[in-house]
């Protein structure tokens, strides 16, 4: 099979993963408690007002007619009115996605700016004391739960600390013009440094929350893979050459290690979505993770369904790219 | 400038389809009502758009004479038929697409209603209903639009011109929406026709940004970027006695209940009721939950709404008296248990149930606690077979009045529609969580909103209340106080308690920042 022919391959296969998608998420979400109609219409409005909403909004017919309404919908590109903002879904959307990607991005660096020196440092000082250390880290790392750490990170770094703003994307006195929707680009492009420094320092504890599991499986991962390779003929090699360990340690075992590792960060990436649920949320970010959240304690369906089509898309997408990638780190590999 | 921190995004600037109170910030000083209540007025009313007004005797007719040479800041003149509009379009978008706040002039016969000549209207009821001249004051649904704004974009699928009202302000009152950055801020500026004058010191310009948590407004009401706070009660407290920031406690008119399911046993034993309402700790509530904000409720309206009986019976915590009503009642204490229902991410409720369990098990009643969400909590209060026996035993209500009229807290809360069916839940206003009837109260709900004179409805509103506290389908916890902090340079902040969560700017100046 050519290459393209696989990418097609995968790309008309999003089409059952899309409709599964939507059906799960359409059946669970309706299954939960609560009256989006009595939400919508305001905590005291009247019976008889929130009857006639629910009729506007649909939410009086069977729930298969509604899912076949919305998937008619959706074919057409609509993805419906939210009900709490009152806007169209696909505007909420396009509107909050950059934030989403921004603090995604930012947490993939993290990962990479952390994961990688570690790992390479452990594994380079197997078993001495500052090893275990960062095995302890690293261990943290993973078993911590990303929203009790964020907690955790509000109190020390936020509350007694005071040393980082609690919350938002940047200051809201300060006002940037928008023209990618990333405020650290887009405070670049309109050259104006107080919204740069502001748009990083309000960046930096959210990404490390979102960012701190992964880095250490980074890291762990790193650590074993470059564990392997030391004891690999080819490093006996290098070294019986009389290669100084510097080259030896960056140039054969790392190169080699971090195959894997790439791997790793790119399925990451979109793995980190869902925990933008949780981080955007405490950290009063505004994304889709957010958006979504409050979608779903709003019992919003249109916006619950958009979010996870999206979240779905994107997900799906990192994942194409990464296997198409796979192809070039690895020439053994063939579709 | 006036720096004031909103909680949250504004959802749509038509004052007839807004029912959320970030929204209703920014609304409520671009457009106004005929009247406005206040407090501390005798009648609780003052004039606005209207300058007096006349009710029939019959109770079916309101006459209201109107203020002339009031201009929407499009500079098209207000006279009686903008009125008519108005109400016309609040109660269509209300009955027609759901909007929610709509229904508060719906008592209007929109039919039957004439302007009399530009500047004098007869509004004419469906029927009687007393508290509509509050209703005309309310913050929410009754604000008056222009109809020539209205006309020009109405189009055959919108003949509202609802699109155009959403995104666009055009009012009479004080301010004018200079700039709306969708979910992240609002700026109003003065509206230099305003019919009141900007002779006197008034804030001219308001920048409102959404900011959400209280510690992050505390932080800049301290640093001065923020010259109001809307602080909760944690950090109000915190910030109280910094220099050049005030704190100011006012009356609210919003109260805490906590319900009990009176259509199922063992709660429908009033002696029972009469058990738990002795076991709970109203005077711990006050200076512990409340920090002294608050004081003990006494019956089902606030103390400091018009009609409240200042001789309504109330109940204190007195755990042998209870011990004594359950065996009483033939029960033994070991063998109630109870579930209570709230709120879980409400602090306030939260400790208010537990400090209820506490007492209680100090009698040897057991009460399960679950915190849920708001949407579980009404699945678990509208139970799929209809039944009000299914329905949770007891469960955690805040209210506040849409408008200044008692009925705004009885009529939700206490009346029965069709008391022959009281196991039916459909028999009840959505909010009586108690599932309680009356035939008694349920004739004076009736009658109380038939009649005009103040002096009977006051008399009838006094019996209410104490059938409703001797019956006892809730606890009474407290009637709630606000706090208000702000920087010191900023003069004549006032609390309107029925206006909760929106500020009159125009009554507000900066001196000596």
């Amino acid at each position: 099979m050519k290459l393209w022919q696989y990418i097609l391959r995968r790309i008309l296969l999003m089409i059952p993963l899309l409709l599964g998608i939507t059906l799960i998420t359409f059946t669970v979400s309706h299954l939960v408690p609560g009256d989006p109609a009595r939400l919508a219409a305001g905590l005291h409005a009247p019976t008889e007002t929130v009857e006639t909403l629910r009729r506007k909004l649909g939410l009086d017919k069977p729930l298969h007619v509604q899912y076949f309404i919305y998937m008619k919908n959706l074919l057409r590109g609509d993805l419906g009115t939210s009900i709490m903002t009152r806007r169209p879904v696909i505007e909420d959307i396009l509107s909050r996605w950059s934030g989403t990607i921004e603090l995604t991005t930012a947490a993939l660096i993290v990962i990479i700016a952390l994961g990688i020196p570690l790992g390479i440092f452990s594994a380079t000082n197997r078993d001495k004391p500052l090893d275990h250390a960062s095995r302890v880290f690293s261990l943290l790392g993973v078993s911590m739960p990303s929203f009790w750490l964020v907690l955790l990170l509000l109190l020390v770094f936020c509350k007694y600390l005071g040393l980082f703003p609690l919350g938002y994307r940047i200051d809201p006195t300060i006002t940037l013009r928008t023209i990618t929707g990333f405020n650290i680009l887009d405070s670049l492009l309109n050259l104006n440094f107080r919204a740069f420094v502001d748009s990083i320092y309000h960046i930096i504890l959210p990404a490390f929350a979102l960012g701190f599991q992964g880095q250490a499986t980074v890291q762990r991962l790193l650590r074993s893979n470059m564990l392997d390779s030391l004891t690999q003929d080819y490093v006996k090699m290098a070294r019986a050459k009389g290669l100084p360990e510097r080259v030896v340690v960056y140039k054969h075992v790392l190169r080699n290690s971090l195959i894997p590792v790439a791997t790793m960060l790119a399925l990451m990436y979109g793995g980190m979505l869902g925990g933008t649920f949780i981080i955007e949320s405490l950290f009063s970010w505004r994304g889709l993770g957010r958006y979504g959240a409050r979608a779903i304690l709003q019992l919003d369906f249109p916006a619950i369904m958009g979010t996870t089509i999206i979240y779905t898309l994107i997900y799906a997408f990192v994942n194409l790219i990464v296997d198409i990638f796979y192809a070039y780190l690895d020439p053994r590999i063939r579709y | 400038m006036l720096n004031y921190p909103r909680g949250g995004i504004v959802i749509t600037l038509d004052p007839h389809e807004s029912y959320s109170v970030p929204t209703q910030e920014v609304i409520v000083p671009v457009y106004e009502t005929l009247i406005r209540y206040d407090p501390d007025d005798p009648s609780g009313l003052v004039p606005c758009l209207a300058e007096s007004w006349s009710v029939s005797e019959n109770g079916y007719s309101y006459i209201f004479h109107l203020r002339e040479g009031v201009t929407f800041t499009d500079g098209t003149p207000f006279d009686a038929s903008a009125v008519l509009y108005s109400y016309d379009r609040a109660i269509t978008l209300n009955e027609e697409e759901g909007f929610g706040p709509g229904w508060i002039v719906s008592p209007i016969d929109i039919d039957a209603s004439s302007i009399i000549d530009p500047y004098t209207v007869n509004i004419t009821l469906k029927y009687p209903y007393a508290p509509f001249i509050y209703c005309v004051a309310s913050q929410w649904g009754a604000f008056i639009v222009n109809p020539t704004v209205c006309e020009a974009y109405a189009t055959p699928e919108d003949p509202w011109a609802h699109e155009y009202l959403k995104e666009n302000m055009v009012g009479t009152g004080p301010y004018m929406l200079e700039e709306w950055v969708r979910e992240d801020h609002v700026t109003l500026v003065k509206n230099p026709d305003y019919w009141g004058g900007w002779d006197k010191p008034h804030v001219t310009k308001v920048y409102m940004p959404i900011i959400e948590e209280s510690a992050t407004r505390r932080l800049r009401l301290e640093e001065g970027t923020l010259d109001i706070g809307g602080l909760n009660l944690e950090d109000s407290l915190a910030v109280n006695g910094t220099e050049g920031i005030v704190v100011e406690v006012v009356p609210g008119l919003t109260n805490l209940m906590i319900f009990m399911n009176t259509q199922k046993p063992p709660l429908d034993n009033k002696l029972i009721r009469h058990a738990i309402s002795y076991m709970y700790d109203y005077e711990g509530t006050i200076e512990t939950i409340r920090q002294g904000l608050g004081t003990q409720a006494r019956g089902p309206i606030p103390a400091s709404l018009w009609g409240w009986d200042p001789e309504c019976p109330q109940y204190t915590m007195n755990l042998t008296k209870a011990a004594d009503l359950i065996e009483q009642a033939g029960f033994e204490p070991e063998d109630i248990e109870l579930d209570l229902w709230y709120i879980g991410t409400l602090e306030e409720e939260r400790r208010c149930a537990e400090l209820l369990q506490a007492t209680a098990a100090q009698v040897g009643v057991t009460i399960k606690l679950h915190g849920v969400t708001w949407a579980t909590l009404i699945d678990a209060l509208r139970p799929g077979s209809g039944n009000a026996t299914d329905a949770v035993d007891m469960s955690i209500l805040y209210w506040w009045p849409d408008y200044a009229d008692p009925i705004g807290f009885l009529e939700v809360m206490y009346r029965c529609y069709n008391d022959t069916v009281p196991t039916d839940i459909y028999a009840y206003p959505f909010y009586n969580w108690g599932f309680y009837s009356n035939a008694t109260l349920n004739d004076i709900l009736v009658e109380v909103v038939e009649i005009t004179d103040m002096e009977q409805r006051i008399e009838l509103y006094h019996q209410a209340q104490r059938i409703i506290a001797e019956d006892a389908p809730c606890l009474f916890l407290f009637d709630s106080m606000n706090i208000l902090s702000y920087k010191s340079w900023v003069k004549g902040y006032y609390f309107n308690p029925l206006y909760t969560g929106t500020t009159d700017f125009y009554n507000i100046y900066i001196e000596g920042r």
